[in-house]
């Protein structure tokens, strides 16, 4: 069922993409509660995986485990998450073996490091493969393989849906939402532009983010009740 | 948003999902991001919110004859569509 949950996000994925990205929360529950407050002593951490003691190996996938999914996800994107998940925990080991971490307890900004180089590494390779297809034949397109024509058509659906969103609220909202996302105006911009105080801003952005997202929710919510609907009625008819 | 996590505000998860964020902040938020679900939460609804209002304003200026619309005081974006 589509039905949308209380504290739904907007997304302009269709359900059949969104499943696809939550494969990065199949998580261990105890990861998945890990907060700041939980961190460990770092230079404990770094010393345990020198010695190679496997409760250091533990702690560590426990602590940065779903971190650097969540961020390897949000840049690249789902596919071979996992592989590259791995990769990087074998760099982050292997260099501190080596003893490349002078520092243990930068040992979060050292996975962050690996982490980008990872990235950067991704898309280096991605730019130089590209670039090398479009030498092949230049008159090829490179199309987008992340979704099926049915998922573009649900993506294109919503698209609709929140513009018709944007459209229902008031002409400033909408101008404040357009300036600060769209363009990626600076608030000081928006206000000189708008003849707006810095509290007027701030209030008034305020508002049009919320309501745009109570209605974007709302809309949602009865697109997928009226998706049930027409299923459900032309089962019945069968 | 709906995570429990303090230590970064609203605004700042904005600023980052938005590429906002000067480079040591940012970097320290992201040190954090690896350890703190909170945040990878609040940065995931953002993402979703702030593409969401992207893709909408695009498709709003796209719209037939809404070039032929009345121009903002910018200029650039035409605020409402002829219909």
């Amino acid at each position: 069922m589509e039905a949308i949950n209380e504290g739904q996000s907007l997304s302009l994925a269709p359900e059949s993409a969104r499943e696809e990205t939550e494969a990065m929360d199949e998580q261990p529950e105890q990861a998945m509660t890990e907060t700041m407050e939980a961190a460990p002593n770092w230079a404990e951490l770094v010393e345990q995986i020198r010695r190679d003691d496997a409760a250091g190996m533990e702690e560590l996938y426990r602590v940065f485990a779903r971190g650097i999914r969540f961020y390897l996800c949000r840049q690249l994107g789902p596919q071979e998450l996992d592989d590259r998940v791995h990769d990087t925990f074998l760099i982050v080991v292997q260099a501190i073996r080596r003893g490349d971490l002078r520092e243990p307890e930068r040992l979060m900004g050292f996975v962050r490091t690996v982490v980008r180089r990872q990235v950067a590494a991704h898309i280096d390779g991605l730019v130089h493969s590209r670039r090398q297809e479009v030498e092949i034949d230049v008159n090829t397109r490179l199309a987008d393989r992340s979704w099926n024509p049915e998922q573009s058509l649900a993506s294109r659906e919503n698209v609709n849906l929140m513009r018709r969103v944007l459209e229902s609220l008031s002409k400033r909202d909408r101008e404040i939402l357009v300036r600060f996302y769209l363009h990626e105006q600076s608030q000081e911009q928006i206000c000189r532009e708008m003849e707006l105080t810095e509290t007027q801003f701030r209030l008034l952005k305020s508002r049009a983010k919320a309501r745009f997202g109570e209605l974007g929710k709302k809309r949602l919510q009865q697109k997928a009740l009226s998706a049930l609907f027409v299923r459900t009625y032309s089962g019945m008819r069968h | 948003m709906s995570a429990n996590c303090t230590q970064y505000s609203e605004e700042l998860v904005e600023s980052y999902s938005l590429g906002r964020l000067a480079c040591e902040e940012g970097a320290r938020f992201e040190e954090h991001l690896l350890v703190c679900a909170d945040c990878q939460q609040r940065l995931s609804e953002s993402d979703s919110y702030v593409a969401a209002v992207k893709a909408a304003a695009v498709s709003y200026a796209r719209k037939p004859n809404a070039r032929a619309a009345p121009i903002g005081p910018t200029g650039f974006f035409p605020l409402t569509p002829n219909r």
